[in-house]
């Protein structure tokens, strides 16, 4: 019990500091008490400093808190519906569908440049749907290898797609490679209002699966003499999973190795593998990692940016590590 | 032979001899002049006997003008614009990432040359491998132009038509620059592409290079890349607060009007000096993109649309 509520202290703890250090450090250096100013709206802040603030950092910052909440909740839910421990969104098919939607309008429709969120998150959520309606139909329906499998194939499908474009445009592979590479942007609040609503039903369905997944852990028989329906669990779970994986993807681009990752360092860090524990303490940690990723990655080389991705993975990899390590 | 009876035979007067003499001076220098193309062109004949093959636009164009004719050329995304009519019918191969040309189409051209460029250069062993001297030759800015068309033109082609090109590059871009004395350097913002992760162009890009050639300051010029681009801060962007924004986006030209609307609209933007006076523009133009040998109007184009110093 002390050591699970010791990880969600240290976490709370660390959430606190990366978004203190988020706010505060960036490629132009503003004294901390004139963040807190910006915050606050007192006047006798600059136009420019205020527009840092409040218009570059705190969007930026809630963004990569939600994402990372979504992606560590997605894996969460992914991994207990499945049972597999190395399910993340991209078994499901989002990774490959919002990188196709992704690219598809930054390449071919550059000037509809505005719709990438939609774009992604529409493709996104249509390969979801392809995997979702390829598992749940013909025989062995709503298996967990069915499942996977058709994963596997439709996010080749889109794959491809994304190679093909990219192949025929390689002059504009550059304005991609940010996406791929997943990374948060500095565009206002615009995006998050776009796609909030389907953050929102992710986060909501994943509330109520916590407990039917911990049944589900005990094996799809008991979970049924238990009064769950697996398949309509694992259906739902995959939903959520779906939304908020394509919800992120639509902002950041493709992070799938935080969905991977963060659960497992929940469980190890923690030592539980409880749904009702999991799944909340994945968003604390995801959006954690997520941020303090950022972070590094404005102002490493600042005022270059670089994708958000390889740095979450320097954060997240000797920690996962060291824990796989401890664990056996 | 008696001189009473043929007067005509002598020697000839003094007046004779100087009018035979100036005669033959001037059949000599005739001679001189005629033959001057053919005793020089020998090295550029034997240049131009070599097969080349010229992927850049820049090369492929300096070659046209200084009279050697390569045997093919690289497929450039703009299709046939600002490329010099004779190479209209020589041979385009199509380029793409990471090797340029398709390596089976180089090898059955069998060129003794390739001038390439930095984007191809994963290529350029397999080149060598096939016995095939590849060289990177392109102007990398603005201010080398002349003297990468003179190390062009002096390998393969007439040494006449190159010293003349240098030339009026030169005096194209002394014109562009100085004809009417630069007054105002606004801090000038370049991207390059559209979306969430537009790149700035940096001082060693081929567009920078051009934008302060024609007097910006350009935001950025402090950082280099190997690239040319960098994807900066918008911070940076609002700190610096630029006067001018350029944008050099992927599209056709029925897109400009809404990238330039979703430009004037980036919320990280639009304190900018640049938006709140309208002097945001999104240009296609490819002279931005690579180098070419008629950089004189890049730079005035640059100087009269664009900054408005002209």
């Amino acid at each position: 019990m002390a050591r699970k509520s010791g990880v969600v202290v240290g976490l709370v703890v660390a959430v606190c500091v990366a978004v203190v250090a988020s706010l505060a450090y960036g490629a132009v250096s503003i004294p901390f008490g004139q963040v807190i100013d910006a915050l606050t709206g007192a006047s006798e802040v600059s136009e420019s400093t205020s527009k840092i603030v409040l218009d570059l950092r705190l969007p930026r910052s809630c963004e990569a808190i939600v994402v990372g909440a979504a992606l560590g909740v997605a894996g969460a839910l992914l991994q207990g519906a499945l049972n597999n421990p190395l399910a993340s969104p991209d078994i499901v098919g989002v990774t490959g569908g919002a990188g196709f939607g992704a690219v598809l309008i930054l390449i071919l429709f550059p000037a509809q440049v505005a719709l990438l969120p939609v774009g992604a998150l529409f493709f996104g959520l249509l390969a979801a749907g392809l995997v979702f309606a390829v598992a749940w139909s013909g025989a062995n329906r709503g298996s967990v290898s069915k499942l996977i499998l058709a994963g596997i194939a439709i996010g080749a499908m889109f794959g491809a797609g994304t190679t093909a474009i990219l192949t025929a445009y390689p002059d504009r592979v550059p304005s991609v490679l940010f996406f791929i590479a997943g990374s948060l942007t500095s565009d206002g609040w615009g995006d998050l209002k776009a796609v909030w609503p389907y953050f929102a039903i992710g986060f909501v369905l994943a509330i109520g699966l916590m407990r039917p997944l911990d049944r589900l852990s005990l094996g799809d028989e008991v979970a049924a003499s238990l009064g769950t329906k697996p398949r309509l669990i694992r259906l739902i779970a995959g939903v959520a999973a779906a939304l908020l994986a394509a919800s992120a993807a639509s902002l950041a681009g493709l992070l799938a190795f935080l969905g991977l990752v963060v659960p497992h360092f929940v469980r190890m860090a923690a030592g539980t593998s409880s749904h009702t524990y999991v799944v909340p303490v994945s968003a604390l940690a995801g959006a954690t990692l997520l941020l303090a990723g950022d972070t590094l990655a404005r102002v490493v080389a600042a005022p270059i940016e670089l994708p958000v991705g390889p740095f979450m993975v320097l954060i997240g990899v000797p920690m996962f590590l060291y824990l796989l390590r401890r664990a056996g | 032979m008696n001189s009473r009876m043929y007067p005509h035979a002598q020697a000839g007067t003094p007046n004779d001899r100087a009018r035979r003499l100036t005669v033959l001076a001037f059949a000599i220098a005739l001679v001189a002049i005629l033959a001057i193309p053919f005793l020089t062109a020998e090295h550029a004949d034997a240049a131009s006997k070599k097969r080349i093959v010229a992927l850049t636009a820049f090369s492929a164009n300096t070659l046209a003008n200084v009279g050697a004719r390569p045997v093919a050329i690289g497929q450039m995304a703009i299709g046939n614009k600002g490329m010099s009519r004779r190479l209209r019918r020589v041979k385009q191969l199509p380029l793409s990432h990471p090797n340029g040309p398709n390596m089976e189409q180089i090898a059955t051209i069998d060129p003794d040359v390739v001038l390439t460029a930095q984007a191809w250069r994963k290529g350029s062993k397999t080149m060598r491998d096939l016995a095939i001297t590849v060289r990177e030759m392109d102007a990398k800015t603005a201010n080398q132009v002349p003297s990468r068309i003179r190390s062009i033109g002096r390998a393969y082609g007439n040494k006449r038509l190159t010293d003349k090109l240098v030339k009026k590059v030169k005096r194209e871009i002394k014109y562009a620059k100085t004809r009417r004395p630069i007054k105002k350097r606004p801090t000038v913002l370049m991207v390059l592409g559209v979306g969430r992760t537009p790149y700035v162009f940096v001082s060693n890009s081929w567009g920078g290079s051009i934008v302060k050639a024609a007097g910006g300051r350009l935001l950025g010029g402090e950082l280099r890349d190997s690239g040319g681009f960098v994807k900066v801060s918008d911070e940076y962007v609002i700190q610096k607060d630029p006067d001018v924004i350029i944008a050099v986006p992927h599209g056709n030209a029925s897109d400009i009007p809404s990238i330039s609307d979703h430009l004037k609209s980036n919320p990280a933007w639009s304190t900018t000096k640049a938006v709140k006076m309208g002097r945001v523009y999104v240009t296609l133009d490819d002279a931005f993109l690579q180098p070419n040998i008629d950089v004189g109007h890049s730079i005035k184009r640059v100087r009269t649309q664009f900054l408005k110093n002209w």
